[in-house]
């Protein structure tokens, strides 16, 4: 039946339109409504004879009319909704109910449904119980008995239509019969006013209104007595605004702004004060203020009071309120940089009385702080960055207010150095950072100048008419702040402050910040000191998840600069951790993947939006991709060529792996379309020894753009890209010649002779390639000593059963608790897995175990959310793991390992000395000295012997 | 930096006692202007209490003879002040010279300071003069009197800190009194007091850590075997980290030790390792001659850096001694390496490569391969070198491999039929 269908359609809408009308509230709307209704009815009675097409075209009308009915309704929601809240009274509101339930009823009516008019039917008698409880009101309200009247003729008219009966379901007619009846008891009652109504519909409306005004003014009278909260409130605060802003500003003393500033704060807070309007009354009394000190109270608690107009903390405050924060905040702190006598108190108590503003510029304390407003006011920048959609005009214009909170926060870095508040300080220091760090030079200098173009136009500063005061909020960068031109001055002069006196976290930050700089700006060296002698590795996973995620962007940048200038390996092992784990745009927190196989829970997800970096901050990922990728593709194919009968023996990327055996089970391998792709098909050149393929995919990829110093980037692929063609070809051709041309080489790989006769001795020395050099022939003559094939597996063989023979004699001492007390033959890793802290001096396999581990961590822990922290810790874990195994090997002086041993003791070696390494650079010389050594009075004068040094040096 | 001079940065880690040397030295070697020498000098004595010293270089360098008011005058108080320090201490140093009481001395300090107390009525301020006093003379130059009396003076201090610094003014004048052997203990007690430290600060032993590397420089490069000490030195973890952290100029003087050093090739691979850690920081040539040689093995390039080498040395205080070591086990670093990885050499290109003339070059082979540290041949005719190929064949590998197997799996099997019986 389709009916029916239209039924539950229409229970929801009719539901919808019942929310909407509860929230509305002017009473001529309602008026307009039914004289629609009135009209849809006639319309209706009039179709009614007609055939069950009919019905269906009804129907659909009505679903227009119920559109326009929510459309109109929507309108005045938010019309209300916009400017004044308006308090209703309990017999309005019930009113509005009862019409609600009328309505619907009606809606009812037309589709002919019974079962729920008998339901409504019910609902609307409780609700004039309801009314009629209500003081004022003891007859029923003029809707009702429309009702009734118009239920009535539907129901005579409904039991008159034969085929309409007939046609009901058995349900729909039970309820008809039943209804019929109640209305009938029903009606009995309101038999009177019915038949008024029936008589004379007209004129009972204009009754019923007067009486309605009427209870209106009663009703208001009854409330002002009775004392509802913020009724009162309200009305109090609106006599006393109109008595203060109609005085004369003159007549306003002192203590009268005191006491209204007061009673301000009293009611904030409090439910059904409104926000708006105490703003407004602060901008009023700010004007109106006596003397620096107080107006600084009530600059502050307007600022505050601007806060409050959010109304959540998850929406960020609307730009033009943050505009209006901001000038306040400037006038705040040009207001202490004026009044020195001023001081800023947060614990002070502002209830202590104070009567008179003093005039002799004796110190007052006041209310304040200027830290929190700050970081307040970066909190919601940063929010509504990450809420407005990048590509809009807004994103730019809102990004454009950056340099005035620079402004302010330099400037109230420098009101704090001026009082020598050093643990205020950091922070404000820290906010500066945040905001410099990502930047390139490029980047800072168009700020700079969009700085001082805004500078320019304050000077210019024509008067603009403020068209209502709230959307063109005009906020100017004070002419006296300046932007240094040296991005890197700037951001080293606010580290150190930072290191001089910040805790542990802005510390940490600081740092990362500055490795973060460093790396965009191409000191990979630099950075990568710095990283390892802060020792954040170890210590990033006690931080929070934003520090973390601060962590990995660096880590990221790392990677990016390494790869620039052309250090492949280190950009694969800074990569590594981010790519490998899957969870890249998590980690860098850019975006969220949806994974088929975790739920997350709305919260988590709202956590996780909470983080998320602005668009203009973001890190290429496909860059990031791409890079590693190559990296890994760069030092794996000569591995893999290098083992040819198990290419996965000495896995260096796992996940490089994984994309490889992806790409290898594809049926069909169609052009390269995305990253992996590319790289994959250049992979596939290189294993060929076909570099100029290999580099032709490479360079198809659209993401060098983004690169800076692209052509450099490139030029170093392509070299890097040649070599290791080399190297692979060699690896596994070179059984199949008995001796190879230098010349044939160079043409082939297009090399200069030098790098090729560099690359195939080191290969020659590191006993890659069994070969060596006929001098006068210039050849490499091989010494075919490369196994075949049956030989292969034969060694393999050997060395499987010697790995048997190990692990049963491990077994064994297991049991019997020592057969050899100490394994040095690089074996003993395997069981340092099962039991760490085993002597044995192997650092290599023991590495490789760490690494292990940290990857199964990384996959059951992946799951989770604080995967973030997970993963990000576990990679350095892998690497710290390595140093930790190694150095401990190292010292107890196993040979196995000593290559390993030595690059972790490095490692470990340099963050050894690492705090002082790192506070030397930073916080400069400053131990106990004695007259022997060379002490710090020694010191200046050393300085001028050196600087003659230098001198004879340029000489 | 110019001709890769490195005093300017040893100024930061030495005292200016100790700098005096070096630029006595650069006075002699001529790279920097004799006056610019001068005037740092000067400003180097300005602090001590070498005065006239002081005066006589200001004369020499104004060329006339008038002196400065302030260096009279500074002059005046330094012996004043002799005067007053040599009254202080006389009763100690008068108490020390009796060889009964430092015979009574004992390990407690505690004792030793009541002891002198009782007898010989000597209290903590008399020890205290004692310390101005050894300063003083240190700072007059009369090392020798300071060498003396700080021992006995470290036998009373109870201060670590005051112990430190005597230490150090042990070793600064042990070396300046060139008494390396002395210095070279001198050297160890304070490696043991700063890796004793247990509550400094990190800074501080870094600091400490750096000094005593430089200071070391002296001995180790005038005592016999000092080289030896030098690369055990330099290579220990901690002292590794502070010539990462602080110093890396000095890896080329670890570069050279271990280059010299016949007995040392082991650590060479670490020493590489390091060396291209730091090469963003720290190259000179010497260090790219080893980077050329065991990284690229690019033969020319190493060969040039060699000749650049040489000038450095050269101008090097530390390393001029040594020369002539250096460029021969240079030479056979570079020969060596070479036939590992050629079959055949042709001698005439050979002894361009090693700056030797042809004969030269031939009958330095022959000895080589004389002493059976070359398995390689001369074909006279042709002129070339031929190497004797040292491979391994796969059928040799596998059956080695084999037979360990065997061997140790019937170890196993009877430790396992052993274990079951008992």
């Amino acid at each position: 039946m389709k009916c029916s269908s239209y039924d539950s359609d229409f229970v929801l809408r009719a539901k919808e339109a019942s929310k909407f009308w509860a929230a509305s509230s002017s009473d001529e709307e309602e008026e307009e409504e039914e004289e629609e209704l009135e009209n849809e009815e006639e319309e209706d009675s009039s179709s009614e004879e007609g055939s069950d097409s009919d019905s269906d075209s009804d129907s659909d009308s009505d679903d227009e009319s119920a559109d326009d009915f929510l459309k109109s309704d929507g309108g005045s929601n938010s019309d209300s909704d916009d400017d004044k809240r308006v308090i209703r009274r309990a017999r309005d509101k019930r009113l509005s109910e009862l019409s609600a339930c009328c309505d619907e009823m009606r809606n009812k009516m037309k589709i002919n449904d019974w079962s729920s008019i008998q339901s409504l039917f019910d609902e609307l008698n409780k609700r004039l119980e309801k009314i009629q409880k209500t003081p004022g009101s003891a007859n029923e309200p003029r809707q009702y008995i429309k009702l009734l009247v118009e239920l009535e003729d539907f129901l005579i008219e409904t039991l008159g239509n034969k085929d309409m009966k007939k046609k009901m379901s058995p349900t729909n007619a039970k309820a008809l019969n039943t209804m019929r009846q109640r209305l009938k008891k029903n009606n009995v009652q309101y038999a009177e006013q019915i038949n008024k109504f029936r008589e004379n519909p007209e004129s009972t409306e204009e009754e019923e209104e007067e009486e309605e005004e009427v209870s209106e003014s009663d009703g208001d009278e009854g409330r002002g007595e009775g004392g509802e909260e913020g009724f009162e409130t309200k009305q109090h605060v609106a006599k006393k605004k109109d008595k203060l802003l109609t005085m004369d500003p003159r007549d306003i003393t002192y203590e009268l702004v005191t006491k209204k500033l007061r009673e301000i704060i009293m009611s904030r807070g409090r439910r059904g004060t409104d926000k708006q309007e105490q703003v407004e009354m602060l901008s009023y009394l700010s004007t109106v203020a006596k003397g620096p000190a107080q107006r600084f109270e009530v600059l502050s608690q307007l600022v505050s009071s601007l806060f409050d107009l959010n109304p959540s903390m998850s929406a960020y405050l609307k730009t033009s309120v943050w505009k209006k924060c901001i000038i306040n905040l400037l006038e705040m702190v040009k207001l202490l940089e004026e009044n020195p006598h001023v001081k800023v108190d947060e614990n002070y108590d502002q209830s202590e009385e104070r009567t008179e503003e003093a005039t002799d510029g004796s110190e007052v304390k006041v209310w304040g702080n200027l830290v929190a407003f700050v970081e307040r006011l970066d909190d919601e920048m940063f929010k509504s960055l990450q809420v407005i959609d990048p590509h809009t005009h807004e994103y730019m214009s809102r990004l454009k207010d950056e340099p005035v909170f620079l402004a302010l926060a330099q400037k109230v870095l420098d009101y704090l150095t001026r009082i020598g508040d050093t643990k205020n300080m950091p922070k404000i220091a820290l906010r500066l950072v945040e905001h410099f760090y990502f930047k390139t030079a490029n980047v800072y200098d168009a700020m700079r100048k969009l700085t001082q173009q805004q500078q320019q136009q304050a000077d210019v500063a024509v008067p603009e008419d403020e068209d209502e005061g709230d959307e063109k909020v005009e906020v100017k960068v004070p002419s006296d702040y300046v932007m240094s031109e040296d991005c890197h001055a700037v951001l080293q002069q606010l580290v150190t402050l930072i290191f001089r006196s910040g805790d542990e976290r802005t510390k940490a930050r600081a740092m990362l910040c500055s490795i973060f700089h460093k790396a965009i700006h191409d000191d990979f060296y630099g950075a990568r000191d710095m990283l390892l002698m802060s020792h954040l590795q170890d210590s990033v996973q006690h931080m929070d998840i934003s520090t973390q995620i601060l962590y990995n962007r660096s880590m990221a940048q790392l990677g990016l600069s390494a790869f620039r200038s052309g250090l492949i390996y280190e950009a694969h092992s800074c990569l590594n951790d981010l790519y490998g784990s899957m969870h890249i745009k998590e980690l860098l927190a850019q975006g969220m993947s949806m994974t088929k196989y975790q739920e997350k829970t709305p919260e988590q997800e709202l956590m996780e939006k909470r983080r998320q970096m602005p668009f203009h901050m973001h890190i290429t990922l496909e860059l990031v991709e791409s890079v590693y990728l190559i990296s890994a593709m760069l030092l794996e194919v000569p591995n893999m060529a290098a083992n040819p009968l198990n290419p996965k023996k000495k896995m260096i990327s796992k996940s490089f792996h994984r994309v490889l055996d992806t790409y290898n089970r594809q049926m069909f391998t169609g052009p390269p379309e995305n990253v992996r792709d590319h790289v994959m098909a250049a992979t596939k050149a290189l294993m060929r020894g076909d570099w100029t393929k290999s580099y032709q995919y490479l360079t198809a990829l659209t993401v060098w753009n983004l690169m800076p110093q692209k052509t450099n980037v490139l030029g170093m692929l392509k070299t890097k890209l040649q070599s290791e063609a080399l190297r692979t070809y060699l690896f596994t051709h070179s059984s199949q010649y008995n001796s190879l041309s230098l010349d044939q080489l160079c043409q082939m790989f297009e090399l200069p002779e030098k790098t090729v006769y560099n690359l195939v001795s080191k290969m020659m020395m590191t006993e890659d390639l069994h070969g060596s050099w006929d001098q006068p022939t210039r050849t490499i003559v091989m010494h075919n000593m490369d196994a075949s094939r049956l030989q292969q597996l034969a060694l393999q063989f050997a060395d499987k059963a010697m790995v048997m023979i190990d692990l049963n004699e491990r077994a064994l001492a297991y049991r019997t608790g020592g057969l050899r007390d100490n394994d040095d033959d690089g074996v003993g890793g395997g069981a340092g897995g099962a039991a760490p802290g085993t002597r044995s001096g192997t650092g290599r396999r023991g590495g490789a175990w760490v690494e292990e581990e940290g990857s199964q961590g990384r996959l059951r822990s992946g799951a989770k959310l604080s995967m973030v922290r997970n993963t990000a810790i576990q990679g350095q874990g892998v690497r710290g793991g390595v140093g930790r195994v190694g150095s401990t090997g190292g010292l107890g002086g196993g040979r196995g390992g000593q290559s390993t041993r030595y690059q972790s003791s490095s490692f470990l070696g340099r963050s050894g000395g690492g705090v002082g390494g790192f506070s030397s650079a930073y916080v400069g010389q400053g131990p106990a000295r004695t007259g022997y050594r060379v002490g710090s009075q020694n010191m200046s004068s050393l300085g001028s012997y050196r600087g003659e040094g230098r001198r004879d040096d340029q000489l | 930096m110019a001709n890769h001079e490195l005093s300017p940065l040893f100024s930061k880690f030495m005292d200016r006692h100790l700098i005096f040397p070096i630029l006595e030295f650069h006075q002699e070697k001529g790279i920097y202007d004799a006056n610019d020498i001068m005037q740092a000098k000067l400003a180097l004595l300005k602090n001590t209490n070498m005065v006239d010293f002081a005066m006589d270089i200001h004369k020499a360098l104004t060329g006339s003879e008038d002196v400065p008011q302030e260096m009279k005058e500074h002059r005046s108080k330094v012996v004043a002040r002799l005067r007053q320090l040599q009254h202080d201490v006389d009763p100690i140093i008068k108490c020390l010279e009796n060889p009964n009481v430092v015979r009574n001395f004992r390990q407690d300090k505690a004792f030793n300071l009541q002891f002198l107390q009782e007898d010989f009525q000597i209290g903590p301020d008399h020890v205290e003069a004692l310390y101005q006093y050894a300063k003083f003379q240190f700072d007059c130059g009369n090392y020798s009197v300071a060498a003396e009396l700080l021992p006995p003076y470290r036998t009373l201090c109870t201060s670590t800190e005051r112990n430190m610094s005597a230490l150090w003014g042990k070793l600064a004048s042990d070396i300046l009194m060139q008494n390396f052997e002395v210095a070279r203990d001198t050297i160890n007690k304070i490696k043991e007091a700063i890796d004793n430290q247990t509550f400094a600060v990190p800074l501080q032993q870094l600091q400490q850590r750096a000094w005593l590397l430089h200071w070391a420089l002296f001995v180790f490069f005038n005592h016999e075997n000092g080289r030896n000490d030098l690369i055990d030195l330099f290579m220990s973890p901690p002292y590794l980290a502070a010539i990462q952290i602080n110093a890396q100029h000095l890896l080329r003087y670890l570069a050279f030790a271990v280059l010299v050093h016949k007995r040392r090739r082991n650590v060479m691979k670490d020493l590489i390792k390091i060396i291209q850690q730091e090469a963003y920081e720290f190259s000179d040539p010497i260090t790219q001659f080893l980077e050329d040689l065991f990284v690229h093995y690019d033969f020319d390039g190493a060969q040039h850096k060699l000749q650049e080498c040489e000038a450095v040395i050269d101008n090097d205080f530390f390393l001029t001694a040594f020369k002539e070591d250096f460029v021969e086990s240079a030479r056979l670093f570079i020969f060596e390496i070479y036939c590992r990885i050629h079959q055949c050499i042709d001698i005439k290109m050979l002894s361009e490569r090693l700056n030797m003339d042809q004969d030269a070059a031939e009958k330095w082979i022959a000895n080589l391969i004389l002493n059976a540290r070359l398995n390689a041949k001369i074909d006279s005719q042709s002129g070339t070198v031929v190497m004797g190929t040292q491979t391994q064949s796969v059928h040799e590998q596998l059956m080695d491999k084999a037979k360990q197997l065997s061997v140790r799996a019937f170890m196993l099997a009877n430790t396992v039929v052993g274990s079951g019986r008992v």
